[in-house]
């Protein structure tokens, strides 16, 4: 008892006298007996007004009441006062006993605030379509392929996903593409509008090599027409090399056989081949996404071209790219049905009423009244008035149907102010198909919302593990998991080509499909997350199973493959993952380090101090290795306190370099792993620190409850949510971690199926121009 | 997620606007390039105005000769020559003996890059970028002060003087004084500006005679054939009193009053061996690569 | 206006396709402007990157142009026209303590004369460009305030540059000091940009297409007011955001309606890239001299390549990437390669100013209306050097200009002082471009 009896006693009548009405504050002694005194005699040494080491003053924080104002930074004293980070080593230890009886009142007092706390769903403003979900709700609304990435500008971001509600807005630029991209839409989806002039829409970007003499274009065409696929194809080979024949297919069909002849170019006097021969097939398709090739058959005389010569044009012949031009007239009529057309516009306009009052109620998602019918019917008439046919007066209906608000926005009632109240079961169903689907409500979903039965709890369980088993729910891997993992940034990540000279789209694109795919896998199966930390499976073709050196797998194609080795195992040290926790030209333990503390331990560390001096890049992996350099983190206890949890984990990963291979050596240092838990325990290999990270399942489901929430509600967790992520936590925990019991579990939550009313502004309603 | 690091920062850059019309100016542009040599300072940019362009040539000859370029310097690191184009003005004489003098098979003997104006610099140009090379620059003064003043004017350089500069320093000898207004707005500068007045210079006087085997480490050096050239009897050492203190505001040597630099009682004989010492050594050798 | 197209004979047949590009017939063109003395100066830059080799770039002598020798011979037609101005300078591109990064800096730097602040990510810091400070001012007077046009595929994030992001390396023009105008790379693009995405179809048909469009958007107005009735506050805050946007573009519309460039059925709008480079540099340029002629636009930007371009040029022998060529090391046979693209870039530009030239303009051409920059903002592509670069202005600027000449100016002249000449020939008097220590002496007649 560090305190005077007497002055005990004055505390408790002054704190009981302070406590604010209506508010059951905890047992003031016990404040004045287990933390007061820690925190004035330790704690105030550093974090006082003069010297706010990290800009804490804890003199501030001496009243039981900031319990609950200032509730976050308690929460960090528990944490560090637990973990033994606080006080620093080279202070004034805690005894155990002082330690426990601190740590036990706070959590205690956690505890029953939480439990006092009114259940608060929140609120989220009117919330606009991402560009993926714009495009899924097209594929499934029209059957159209529409590559919103291409189109429409990214979104922008909060709390680390593009699906914020509050965080997306419509700036006139975007509006002037949604409705460039309505008319264009409609004309595909009803096919009655006039080609517009050929062009090459397809992007050579895309063309990508999938073998030696073998390129493959994935691409979207808008109209169902006639097309030219063009391919190009350069080099050339010896006098008496045969000629070499290629196919040209499409959607694993091929339309044209040629024979190429292999001297394509007479060599000009600079040594260069300057021609290309150009070979055409046309054919009709219709307007979606498709695959083109152009590969060599039979190619006898590849193999004896050596690997290194066959990109040069001077030794070898190879197609170089495809385009496709288009649309033109069809030579001959081909009739593709367009889904949306359930009864023939030609009949009249009960016929267009009919359509239009059907894709309502799909695209606004919900019941339609005839208030939402009349402004689509109106715009028929007009186009009907300006003596437009019935197909052609159908599609700008249509578009007028695709940049209606109630098509861009997922529109909730409000209630009342300051009042919760259950969302209505249409707007439920959006809800749970843009989480799980990052697309529109299929039927029978609507039709269970429409008829009041989807919020029942047997029901909306069984729809959640329909949806989950669905192709469709690959969103998730797509859309969530590329953005908590941070995978998603490999599209503008760069290497340096001196140092990572295999550094190619095609790596890129294979390191993102694993990851996709094994994400997937984890929820279809139902596995627990422990799989994320070292599951022994992944998925790989080719490519990248050569990257990881793992023999005995061929072709572009992926498959799942059982992991036998220590070296891979988990998400954390896929090539992805390891690619975007690094600089282009090294490896950063610091990065890395501070990754894993976000995603894993649910720790993220606060930003570093202003005057940290720069690191020698040039010496690293030269003079002295990476890890030496960084002992200077040590040297200073401040700098540990945070370094001490970061650079560990970051050194657990130095046998990943900055592409994710696996090496033993940084240059002419061989790579020591190992390193120590705070708490002491050591690991030595990846694997260890692994079996580590596993053994903080606790902190891991709740970092990944945080994630998954935000993304399922579209707005940030915040205090009042605590309650509903903790319930996450033991839901989960309870079904041996498995991830559908959380999927099901924030589907179930408070958040999910409630909303809070928001006070209407007092400008009166807005004025029409 | 993809900051590339800092690079480590360099030694404090050095600006001197010299109108290169005595031989201490001469010594002085040789002692920065020494102190240059060991690092503990780099020469961001010298400009010339106020004499013809003999003096500019003058300054590019001493500069390759410490720093060994024998070819036109097209890079970055090595700022050219500013220089008043427009000036009418004489060379001074003491240039002319070094640049007059010629090798046995009757090349110049020192190695030159500037042939002709558009050789050098546009002054208001240089001065800005000189003192925009580095963090944090001096800047030694002792020319007519308009380029200065407006290089300081330009526009896109507002609150870089004030971040970067860490002194100016002013000899008052010779014509710096003669664009009164400019000197007024230099020395308006929120920086440390710090005038050398005459009799700091006066009370360094040396003797021709001092600099005799000197320079001895060279067969042929042009500092000291100005020196030779400029010396009639005896030197006041102005500006390379003011080189000195701008790298070294701290040595006992100077004491600073009023924003006036004045020698430290009984320190005159002493403060010359240390100039002389600076001006004349040989250059220590540049740091060997690392493989 | 009416752009009439008489004749359509002009259509380029690329190599082996057997497909065409018809372009619209420059020579049947009625032009926008009548006398010279009524028509506007133009301005115009051409940017090309990873420098010059300057051994064969500067003239020997200062003064009058004898026959133009090296890189610069395929402008010998035009060498009346044109001004070699030496010893320019980009301070900004220099490194300055932010390490390496110079083509980043070269290109950020050249048009806006401010420092790039070196980063990767989404926090971009450069400053406002030449062409965009003209735009400012004058770009009220024409349909398109100012047309940028590259000839490679724009990125705008990423890490391009030893830490510069893509935008700096991509980007010649900047609107504002964090927001660059990505240039159009894309033939139909560039051509819808010009004359609108349905500019092919027939007038009337055309105005149908807008009308509707219009009702489109009053329905969404209709709607969204409605739907706002029963919502609270931040909801409706986010559909006033949507409202804005909507009207902002029915008023687009309206003024669509009313304006725009008309194009006579038949003309065909151009038809992807081009596979040979000189094809795509004479089918982007061509664009750029209609917009000129046609008075759509006064102010205009060319990327040839983006800075740290490795476009290869097998249409001249050269298979090697661009960039790495020119960190040749002394190596001859890479600088001969580096030297022959130079000198197609310089080829393929005297054929754009020949095209200025024999365009005529009342009793002037359209070459003598314009000031058009062709240079880098590095010199030595090897050392990235950013003084001594290489610099033409061709043009004379509606008799402003005394060309014909090379100019040598002092060292470390800004080449700001150079845009800023320019402006001020086009009635523009900002205080300074950038860097820019005041007008560059020489170049005006007066």
């Amino acid at each position: 008892m560090r305190v005077p009896a007497a002055t005990a006693l004055a505390l408790l009548l002054g704190v009981l006298a302070a406590r604010p009405a209506g508010q059951q504050a905890p047992p003031a002694p016990a404040f004045d007996r287990d933390v007061r005194p820690i925190l004035d005699e330790v704690c105030t040494r550093c974090h006082n007004e003069r010297k706010a080491n990290a800009g804490l003053n804890f003199n501030t924080f001496m009243d039981p009441a900031t319990l609950e104002t200032r509730r976050d930074t308690w929460e960090l004293v528990v944490d560090k006062v637990k973990s033994g980070d606080m006080p620093p080593v080279d202070e004034d230890p805690l005894s155990v006993q002082e330690r426990a009886a601190m740590v036990a009142y706070l959590e205690g007092a956690f505890a029953r605030a939480d439990r006092e706390m009114k259940p608060d769903p929140g609120h989220v403003p009117v919330h606009r379509l991402t560009r993926v979900e714009y495009a899924n709700t097209i594929r499934d609304l029209l059957g159209v392929d529409f590559r919103a990435t291409d189109e429409f500008p990214p979104d922008d971001s909060g709390y680390g996903f593009d699906n914020i509600g509050d965080v997306l807005t419509v700036s006139p630029a975007l509006m002037q593409r949604y409705l460039s991209a309505a008319e264009r839409i409609a004309a595909r989806a009803i096919g009655g509008g006039p080609l517009p002039s050929p062009g090459v829409f397809t992007r050579r970007s895309r063309v990508r090599k999938i073998a030696d003499g073998a390129i493959e274009l994935k691409d979207v065409l808008e109209y169902d027409a006639d097309y030219t696929v063009r391919v190009g194809v350069t080099g050339h080979r010896g006098p008496d090399d045969p000629p070499v024949t290629m196919a040209i297919s499409v959607d694993g069909q091929a339309i044209e056989t040629v024979t190429v002849p292999v001297q394509l170019s007479a060599v000009n006097k600079q040594g260069g081949a300057t021609q290309r021969a150009l070979y055409e097939a046309r054919v009709f398709l219709p307007g979606n996404e498709h695959t083109f090739r152009a590969a060599f058959v039979d190619d006898t005389t590849l193999a004896s071209i050596p690997v290194k010569s066959r990109g040069d044009v001077g030794q070898n012949i190879f197609p170089e790219f495809i385009e496709v031009a288009g649309p033109f007239k069809p030579a001959q009529p081909h009739v593709v049905r367009k889904a949306a057309l359930i009864c023939d516009p030609a009949s009249g306009t009960l016929c267009a009423h009919r359509i239009l009052a059907s894709l309502a109620r799909r695209a606004y998602r919900r019941p339609v009244t005839p208030a939402d019918l009349a402004p689509l019917n109106r715009v028929y008439a007009k186009a009907a008035a300006k003596g437009y046919r019935p197909l052609e007066r159908l599609q700008f209906a249509v578009a007028a149907l695709l940049v209606s608000p109630n098509f861009l926005f997922r529109v909730e009632k409000n209630p009342l102010p300051g009042t919760i109240a259950r969302v209505t079961d249409v707007e439920l169903a959006s809800r749970l198909s843009y989480f799980l689907w990052s697309s529109m409500p299929d039927e029978e979903l609507l039709r269970l919302a429409e008829a009041n039965r989807l919020h029942q709890p047997g029901v909306l369980s069984a729809q959640v593990t329909r949806m989950l088993a669905d192709p469709k729910s690959l969103a998730l891997a797509d859309n969530f998991a590329s953005q908590w993992l941070g995978t998603r940034t490999l599209d503008g990540v760069t290497r340096d080509q001196t140092k990572f000279p295999e550094w190619n789209a095609d790596l890129r694109e294979a390191m993102k499909t694993e990851t996709r795919l094994f994400f997937d896998a984890v929820v279809r199966g139902n596995r627990p997350i422990s799989d994320f930390i070292d599951g022994n499976y992944t998925f790989l073709n080719a490519r990248l199973a050569r990257h990881y050196g793992i023999a005995g797998i061929d072709g572009p194609d992926f498959r799942r493959v059982e992991l036998k080795t220590d070296e891979r195992s988990g998400v954390f040290t896929q090539a992805s993952v390891l690619t975007v926790s690094s600089y282009p030209t090294r490896t950063s333990v610091v990065l890395r380090g501070k990754y894993l503390l976000e995603t894993v331990l649910n720790a993220p560390p606060p930003p570093p101090p202003a005057d940290v001096p720069p690191l020698d890049e040039k010496g690293i992996g030269v003079a002295v290795s990476h890890r030496a350099q960084l002992e200077q983190h040590r040297a200073d206890a401040l700098c540990a306190s945070c370094h001490n949890k970061l650079d560990p984990l970051g050194f657990g990963l130095e046998n990943y370099d900055a592409v994710g291979r696996w090496r033993t050596k940084d240059g002419p240092f061989a790579i020591d792993a190992t390193g120590t838990f705070p708490g002491g325990r050591t690991f030595s290999t990846p694997a260890e620190l692994k079996a580590l990270l596993r053994s903080h399942m606790p902190q891991f489901t709740r970092a990944l409850a945080e994630r998954m929430l935000t993304y399922a509600l579209g707005r940030g967790v915040e205090p009042f949510d605590r309650p509903v992520v903790k319930d996450l936590v033991a839901r989960t925990t309870a079904d041996g971690y498995r991830i559908q019991a959380m999927i099901q579990g924030i589907v179930a939550s408070v958040p999910f199926q409630d909303r809070r009313g928001e006070r209407k502004s007092a400008v009166q309603e807005t004025k029409r121009q | 997620m993809t900051q590339d690091p800092k690079q480590t920062p360099s030694p404090i850059g050095v600006v001197y606007n010299t109108s290169m019309a005595r031989a201490d100016a001469a010594l002085a542009l040789a002692a920065l390039y020494v102190a240059a040599s060991r690092r503990q300072a780099r020469v961001n940019g010298v400009a010339v105005n106020g004499s013809g362009l003999g003096a500019a040539i003058f300054c590019d000859v001493v500069a390759r000769f410490y720093t060994g370029t024998a070819r036109t310097p097209s890079s970055n690191a090595v700022l050219p020559i500013g220089f008043d184009s427009d000036a009418t003005a004489a060379d001074p004489p003491m240039v002319g003996r070094a640049l007059a003098r010629t090798r046995p098979n009757g090349q110049p003997q020192y190695v030159r890059s500037i042939q002709r104006v558009s050789d050098t610099a546009a002054p208001d140009a240089l001065l800005r970028n000189a003192v925009t090379l580095t963090p944090e620059t001096i800047v030694v003064l002792s020319a007519p002060a308009t380029w200065l003043a407006q290089s300081i004017a330009l526009a896109g350089v507002e609150g870089q003087y004030e971040r970067r500069v860490k002194r100016v320093v002013i000899v008052e000898a010779g014509d710096t004084g003669r664009d009164a207004a400019a000197l007024k707005r230099v020395a308006a500068l929120p920086v440390p500006v710090v005038f050398c007045g005459s009799e700091v210079g006066e009370s360094l006087r040396v003797t021709a005679s001092r600099f005799d085997g000197a320079f001895a480490w060279a067969p042929a050096h042009p500092v000291a054939d100005a020196v030779a050239a400029g010396a009639a009897s005896d030197l006041p050492l102005h500006d390379l009193a003011a080189m000195y203190f701008a790298l070294s505001p701290e040595s006992p040597f100077f004491t600073v009053t009023d924003r006036r630099l004045s020698l430290a009682a009984g320190a005159a004989p002493a403060c010359l061996t240390e100039l002389l010492s600076l001006a004349t050594s040989r250059p220590a050798p540049p740091p060997a690569r690392t493989a | 206006m009416i752009v009439t197209g008489k004749s359509l004979s002009r259509r380029m047949v690329l190599k082996g396709i057997g497909t065409t590009i018809a372009l619209p017939f420059l020579d049947a063109m009625t032009p926008a402007f009548a006398r010279a003395a009524d028509a506007p100066v133009r301005l115009a830059w051409f940017y090309v990157p990873n420098g010059i080799d300057m051994r064969h770039w500067t003239p020997a002598a200062e003064g009058p142009l004898d026959t133009l020798t090296g890189i610069l011979a395929p402008m010998n037609p035009v060498k009346d026209e044109i001004l070699v101005l030496s010893n320019l300078t980009t301070h900004w591109g220099r490194p300055l303590q932010d390490g390496p990064g110079d083509h980043g800096r070269a290109l950020g730097s050249y048009m806006t004369g401010a420092q790039v602040y070196k980063t990767a990510g989404a926090d971009l810091k450069l400053g406002i460009s030449a062409d965009q400070i003209a735009a400012d001012v004058l770009g009220k007077d024409t349909r398109l305030p100012s047309l940028e046009v590259g000839l490679e595929e724009a990125r705008q994030a990423g890490n391009c540059d030893s830490g510069y992001s893509c935008a700096y390396t991509y980007n010649l023009s900047w609107r504002t000091e964090t927001q660059p105008l990505p240039p159009i790379s894309e033939p139909r693009a560039l051509f819808e940009r010009l004359f609108g995405a349905d500019a092919d179809e027939p007038p009337a048909a055309r105005a149908r297409r807008l009308e509707m469009r219009r009702s489109i958007l009053d329905e969404v107005l209709g709607t969204t007011s409605r739907l706002q009735a029963a919502l609270g506050g931040s909801d409706r805050r986010k559909l006033d955001e949507y409202l804005t946007s909507v009207r902002e573009i029915e008023r687009q519309v309206q003024r669509a309606e009313t304006d725009g460039v008309v194009v006579e059925p038949g003309m065909e709008k151009p038809f992807g890239i081009p596979v040979e480079f000189p094809d795509y540099f004479r089918l982007m340029t061509d664009m750029m001299v209609l917009a000129f002629k046609a008075d759509i636009t006064r102010i205009s930007t060319m990327i040839v390549g983006r800075e740290g371009s490795v476009r290869a040029y097998p249409e001249i022998g050269v298979n090697d990437g661009h960039h790495p060529l020119t960190h040749h090391q002394g190596n001859m046979d890479m600088l001969a390669k580096v030297r022959q693209i130079n000198e197609l870039h310089a080829t393929l530009f005297a054929e754009f100013l020949i095209k200025l030239k024999n365009t005529r303009e009342g009793d002037s051409t359209l070459l003598d209306q314009s000031l058009i920059v062709y240079g880098s903002g590095l010199s030595d592509g090897n050392v990235h050097t950013h003084d001594q670069l290489p610099t033409v202005l061709a043009g004379r600027g509606g008799g402003f200009v005394a060309p014909g000449r090379h100019i040598i100016y002092q060292r470390e002249t800004p080449v700001t002082n150079l845009f800023l000449t320019m402006l001020h020939r086009v009635g523009v008097r900002p205080d300074h471009v950038g860097d820019s220590t005041g007008e560059l002496r020489g170049v005006s007649l007066s």
